[in-house]
This record gives C-alpha cells, structure tokens and sequence, in this order.
C-alpha cells in the first residue's frame, strides 16, 4: 500500500516540480522574471534612498553609494547571471511563494506582501469548492443509485443524457443566469461578495450572511460537477449489481439493504472516487471562473483582478497554488481509494 | 442488428445521435453561410468603434418591446430632400412620423461632401414638433480655407461629419423653458435631449411622454456662392430597441458578433480536437507498438502531464505570451494529449498480439505499414468518436479564458463578448440580451458536439451495442 502512495506521491510531486519549472522557464525567457527582481530592487533602493541622504550630503557620492548597493543588489539576487543559471533560485522563490509585493491587490489588513493576500483567500476557496465537491458527491450518489435501479427506463435515459452532455457546457455561465435571475430581477439573493456590508454582528447571524453569499456560487459548482457525479455513480452500481457475486447475494436471500450496502455499493467505491478525481481540475477550473462572476473573495477572483492589472507577481503565485491544490487534493483521493479497495491495500 | 447496418444508421439510430447530427448540421450550415457572406476581416470592422457609431448602446432586441407591451422606436436614417431654394440658401426637409412609446434613443446630424470655393456654407438644422414649438438643434459650419490649399475646398468626404444631439446643444435648453410654460411642468433641461425634442410632460406621471405625430426635419443650407454644395444631410434616430438580438455598450450589433462566432466555434473545436486526437492516438500507437523505452517514456510523460491543471497553466501563459488565438489552441493541445495516448496505448497492446498483425509481420510488414495499416484502422472509430468528444472542451476552454480576459482581440467569440458584457455589469444593469445569448450558443454547441460523441459510442465500442 505504502509503495503504491508513494509512486502516486512521486508522480504528483514530478507534476508539481514540472509546472514550477514551466513557469520559472517562460517567465525567464520572455524576460519577465528580471523585470520582477528589478522591480523589487527599485523598490527597496527608493526606501533606502532617504536614510542615505541622511548621511551623506554630496549628491555625487549619494548616487555612487546607491549604485553600490544596487550592483550588490543585483549580485545578490542574480541578476548578474543570465536567467537559466538562477533557475534553482526562482524555483525556490515560487515554492516559498517570496515573491514580493502586490502591484494593486491587498489584504484586508492593507499588506502589500503576495503571501499575506493568499492567505486570508485560500480557505475562500478551499470552503467553497469541497462543499461543492461534497454536495455533488453525496447527490451523485443517490441520483446514481436511484436511476441504477431503474436502469433503461425513461427517466434514467433522459437524466444519464442530461448529466453525460453536462461536462461539455458552459457552467460557469449559469452563475450569470442565476445572477441576473436571482439577484437583479427577484432580489433574492445578494449580487456578489461573501459578507454583506456591513457585516452582520454576532458569529450566528455572520455565519447565515456567508451561506446566504454562498448559496448561488455553490449551486453553479454543483451543476459543474454534479453531472459526471450521477454518470459515474449510476454506471459503476450498474456494473457491479450485474456481477454473479450479488446475484448469490440475492438468492442467499439477504434483505434488499444489506445487498445493496455490503455488495453493491462497497465494490462499486472505489471507482466512484476515481469518478471524483476525474472531474477534480474542472471543478478546480470552474471555480476559477465561478468565484470571478460571484465576486466570491477567493484565489479565482484575485486570478481575474491580476490578470486584469497587469500583477505578474500574483498571476504566478496563483497558478503554482492551484496546482499545488490540485495535487494535494489529488493525493487525499488516492489515499482513499487506497483505504476503500483492498486490491491495492495488500 | 444486421452486419449491413450503416455507421450513419447506427448513429441515427439513437436519441443522443439523432440530436448531435441535427445540431452539427445546424452549425455547420450557419457557418458556411457567415463565411460566405460576412467579410473574414471582421474582427477589424468589429474592433472599430466609428463603424457602429449611429447604433444606439446596449439597447435590447426589438421583439422584446412588443412582448413587454411597448411600441418601441426604430432605428432609422433618414435623408432630407431638397424641397426649395432661393438666392443663397437651400431647404431640405423629411418627414417623421412618431407614433412609438419610447423616445428615440439618440439623434445624430450627418452630413457629407460639403465643397465650397471662398467662405464654407452655413447649414442649420431645425425640428417643428407637432405641437408648433420649432427647435434649433444644429448649426454646422465645416472649417475655412487652410493656408496653402486651393480652391473648391472639400469637406467631409471620406467619412460624414457627426453631429450629436447632447445636453449642451443649441435649442434643448430653449425647448426645456419652452415646455415647462406650455404645459405648466418643472424641466430642468437636465432630461435626454432626445425625451425633449420628441415629448411632452405627463401630467400624471410628472416625467415626459412621448409626443406622437408628425415632425418635420429642416435644414437650411446658406451658401456664398451658387457653385457650392453639400453631398447629403442626413439625420440617424437611434432605436430604443435594435435588432433580433440588440447592441452592446459601444453600439454593435450584437447578432453579427455571434453570427461571426459560429465559423470561430467550429473552427477552435475542430482544429484542437483533430490535432490532440492526431498527437494522441500517434503517441499511444507508438508506445503500445514499440513498448520498452518508448513506452516507459511516452507513459510516464502521460501521466505528469495528465495532471497538470489546464485552466491555471493556461491563464498563465497566455497572460505572459498574449498569444494569437491559433497559440492559444496549441498550448491547448499540448496539455490535452495524455488522456487519449493512455487509452491507445491499453487498445493497442490488445491489438498487437491478434494472429492477423502477426501474419503481417511475418510477411514482412514494415512497423509503420503495420501500425498504419493494420492497427490504426481498427482504432479508427474511436478515435473519431474521441474528435468529436473533445471539441466542446476545445471551445469551453477558449470561452473561460476569454471570460478571463485573455482571449484573442483581433477575433471576436462568443467568449469574449460574454466577458465585455459581465465586465460592463450587465449583471447589475439586468443586459441580458448581451450575456444570455452568447451563453446558450456555446451550450448549443456543447450539445450538439456531446450528443453526437454518445451517438457515436456504439460505433466505437461495438460489444456495447444493443441488439
């Protein structure tokens, strides 16, 4: 099992290492990673400029002591050396997401620092796309169920359709429509955001606004992902509720519930969460796309109001989040499947 | 089922085929239509905010007037004749009938080719409303002579010279003093010029009415000398309603935009699918044929690159490259191929051991005679069906990223025009004929592409077939 974990392990690491340095390669090739340490450098310099004019009052020396420091600057983060030769560095820089400042974005608290405004979005995301992820899962399953039963008739054809051509449309567009539905034309709910402003008072009332905030974004993620969910579900407890194995079961004469719990649903688990992990990057994408059209204040708004600002800095921390996201999220999948299939248990 | 059954009779042969052929055929003849009818340039004239300059902004499509119960204002130009002249001045004058609910929603003076020989002409235009109020609204001069230019100076050829009713404009403060006396109401001449200059103030409602009946539309031109003359006045009522889909915030005929998207859907979805499956099944072939290191290498890449997150790597490398909308389909590929090399590859290792390209090989086939000939072929409707699988993926992925802002400029999508839509807040100004339309498109498109792929599955995976 632990052999098994750890070449899944491996392989995501390899796939995390292989992004990093894809982004650390463009970034340099096309120059951008210089004009981000030089950026950072003029920043630093402008700061220390004062204090040494402070000490020293000849105008010539000023400017020669601040090319100094500016050369050890450079000398310092490597802008000496061409930008293949400080791949180590910046890889490093993106891991430890060291990136420097923001150009416009800031955290509630008013930082500048790229790690500070991640911070308080992570958990805006990470909240709303597993409760997403869990809500379908769980309705996957019963609709799955429900139509398995009922296999071939009009209602599992019309619905099995319904969630196999889900994946090839535009969820993130019903968030629009629901928008315009919802918020403009019956005012049920708020238009975007996550807390209404101001905010309610006491942790009670706080914590309805956020559902009431999150209730539109969460159904668009359930349409996403919900579809593959039933497909997936209703195909796997098909197959398996066709094996020999239940119809023994069956003719054993064991209750209709312990037939389908102990030997329809239990083998039909683990591919189920190979189902999940399957449609993990478009939930991951349609929470990009998801949280930009309901304002939601996660990683996927802070990615659109960067790209539309021109912050290179927090376009590259984002991307190297996400697919650290998806990786860890990835391995929590394996992990249990690893725990529901006893094959690769041994 | 009997061995003489067609590939089309298969397809057809289900709901989900059914739907898919129909749709397909749909998009693929509207496309044809556009790309032989709708210049191939037209992200140029899209993109150019003077070519839809007399288009009222983000007004909604006509017929939803009429299913809310209003008689909306039409676009339209009209053109003033000349009906009397007299030593130095010309009359031209048109006839507007207004019988609408709603007011224009703007009113632009054209006028072009105006040629002089000493002093440029003098042209004023006036609106006699119905109700016997004249109003002065344009007194256009096209500038003099230039230092070193001779004679007959020539203005306003190449493009007509726009005059704008506004605020500001002469007469609209003359006519807001006018109607507060006549009918007793408080104007600030703060309202729409064009509510003016076409209403009246509604005693109940305390705001203006639309007042109905026959306008005439004057010009007067004074000129200097009976050799000049003016090309053609023309006055541009702005509709409060436009077109089978309305305009967006700059004027543009929204339904031009999405017409012209069609042939860039198909296009996008065809040209990354036929090349991702092309990479795909070669890569799968090869490491199922060849096995060994080819494999080991091929598979191992798979898997890595299976599980990079598109959507984040493509943001950001279009972000740092700005690539043309051809690039943006290549990055695509090239993070799309892993799924399909996997699957050919578990295919091909079943194909390889039949006694058929056992026997070819020891005739002594060539490897690529053997692939191509003989194990290819027996993907073949798979792979078809794969094609049209991944299409709407193709198309979705441009979508969400020109949603993000990081589409190709110079071609509008379906996308894009969705993104200029959210971003002008349509979502709090309720515009939804601006993104409503766009949405359903590529969801009609998803459909069609989704539906055919289930259609083609039995073609595919023969054993499923129903008998």
């Amino acid at each position: 099992m632990f052999r098994w974990l750890a070449a899944r392990a491996a392989s995501l690491l390899l796939v995390l290492l292989t992004v990093l340095i894809l982004l650390v390669v463009v970034l340099g090739a096309t120059g951008y990673s210089d004009r981000m340490l030089q950026a950072v450098i003029g920043e630093q310099l402008r700061a220390m400029r004062e204090g040494l004019a402070q000490r020293i009052k000849d105008p010539e020396e000023l400017e020669r002591a601040l090319a100094d420091l500016k050369a050890e600057m450079e000398r310092a983060v490597g802008l000496d050396r061409p930008w293949y030769a400080r791949i180590p560095e910046t890889v490093m820089r993106v891991v430890l997401l060291d990136l420097g400042d923001a150009r416009s974005a800031r955290s509630s608290a008013g930082s500048t620092k790229v790690v500070d405004i991640l911070a308080e979005r992570i958990p805006n995301t990470v909240v709303l796309v597993t409760s997403s992820l869990l809500i379908s899962a769980v309705l996957g399953l019963a609709i799955g169920a429900w139509l398995a039963r009922r296999a071939g008739s009009r209602a599992d054809r019309t619905i099995t359709y319904a969630s196999a051509v889900s994946s090839a449309l535009p969820s993130w567009w019903i968030g629009i429509v629901l928008l315009i539905l919802f918020a403009y034309h019956l005012r049920l709910f708020p238009s975007g955001g996550m807390l209404s402003s101001p905010p309610p008072e006491g942790p009670l009332l706080r914590t309805v606004d956020v559902l009431w905030h999150a209730f539109l974004p969460v159904l668009t993620l359930v349409t996403i992902s919900l579809g593959p969910s039933i497909y997936a579900s209703r195909t796997m407890l098909l197959n398996v509720a066709q094996e020999d194995f239940v119809s023994v079961a069956r003719a054993k004469g064991l209750p209709g519930r312990v037939v389908s719990w102990r030997h329809v649903l239990r083998p039909a688990a683990p591919p189920i969460v190979t189902g999940l992990i399957l449609s993990l990057p478009a939930s991951l994408g349609g929470a990009i796309l998801t949280e930009t059209v309901f304002n939601w204040p996660g990683m996927g708004r802070l990615y659109y109001n960067a790209v539309l600002t021109g912050d290179e800095v927090l376009v590259v921390a984002l991307t190297y989040l996400y697919t650290l996201m998806y990786v860890i999220a990835r391995f929590a999948l394996e992990v249990i499947y690893v725990y529901l299939d006893p094959r690769v248990r041994t | 089922m009997s061995s003489s059954e067609s590939a089309w009779d298969v397809v057809t042969g289900t709901w989900p085929g059914r739907v898919g052929v129909a749709l397909i055929t749909l998009l693929a003849l509207l496309s044809v239509g556009v790309l032989l009818t709708m210049p191939l340039d037209f992200g140029r004239v899209w993109n150019d905010p003077s070519a839809w300059a007399d288009l009222p902004k983000a007004v909604p499509p006509v017929w939803s007037a009429f299913l809310s119960g209003v008689k909306p204002s039409l676009q339209r130009e009209l053109v003033l004749r000349a009906t009397s002249s007299g030593p130095g001045y010309e009359v031209l004058e048109s006839v507007l009938v207004v019988d609408s609910d709603l007011p224009p929603s703007h009113l632009v003076v054209k006028v072009s080719s105006v040629s002089f020989r000493s002093g440029p002409p003098a042209i004023l235009v006036d609106v006699l409303r119905p109700d016997g109020i004249d109003v002065p609204i344009a007194r256009i001069t096209p500038p003099g002579p230039r230092p070193g230019e001779s004679p007959p100076y020539v203005r306003y050829a190449e493009r007509p010279y726009r005059f704008e009713l506004s605020q500001g404009s002469e007469g609209i403060s003359y006519l807001a003093s006018e109607l507060s006396l006549r009918y007793g109401a408080e104007l600030k001449g703060t309202e729409p010029p064009p509510d003016l200059l076409f209403g009246r103030p509604d005693p109940v409602s305390g705001g203006l009415e639309v007042l109905r009946g026959t306008y005439l539309i004057r010009a007067t031109v004074y000129r200097s000398s009976d050799d000049d003359s003016v090309g053609s006045i023309s006055v541009v009522l702005g509709g409060s309603h436009y077109g089978l889909v309305g305009t967006d915030g700059v004027g543009r005929d929204l339904l031009l935009g999405l017409l012209y998207g069609f042939p860039v859907a198909l296009g996008i979805g065809l040209f990354a699918s036929v090349l991702v499956t092309s990479i795909g099944a070669l890569l799968g072939v090869l490491s199922g044929y060849y096995r060994g290191k080819v494999e080991t290498v091929i598979q191992r890449a798979a898997d890595v690159v299976a599980n990079v997150p598109l959507l984040p790597i493509l943001i950001f490398l279009s972000f740092v490259l700005r690539p043309s909308i051809l690039t943006i389909m290549a990055l695509l590929v090239a993070f799309s191929w892993p799924g399909l090399a996997i699957v050919v590859r578990s295919m091909v290792l079943q194909i390889v051991p039949t006694p058929f390209v056992e026997a070819s090989r020891a005739i002594g086939s060539s490897d690529l005679r053997v692939m191509f000939m003989h194990v290819l072929p027996q993907l073949g409707p798979y792979l078809l069906a794969q094609t049209v699988f991944f299409a709407p993926s193709a198309i979705l992925a441009e979508a969400g990223l020109s949603f993000l802002g990081l589409g190709d400029p110079s071609i509008p999508t379906w996308g894009q025009i969705l993104e200029l839509g959210f971003r002008t807040g349509a979502v709090f100004t309720g515009y939804w004929w601006w993104v409503i339309p766009p949405g359903v498109l590529l969801a009609i498109t998803g459909l069609a592409f989704a539906s055919l792929a289930m259609g083609l599955e039995p073609l595919a995976a023969p054993k499923l077939r129903r008998v």
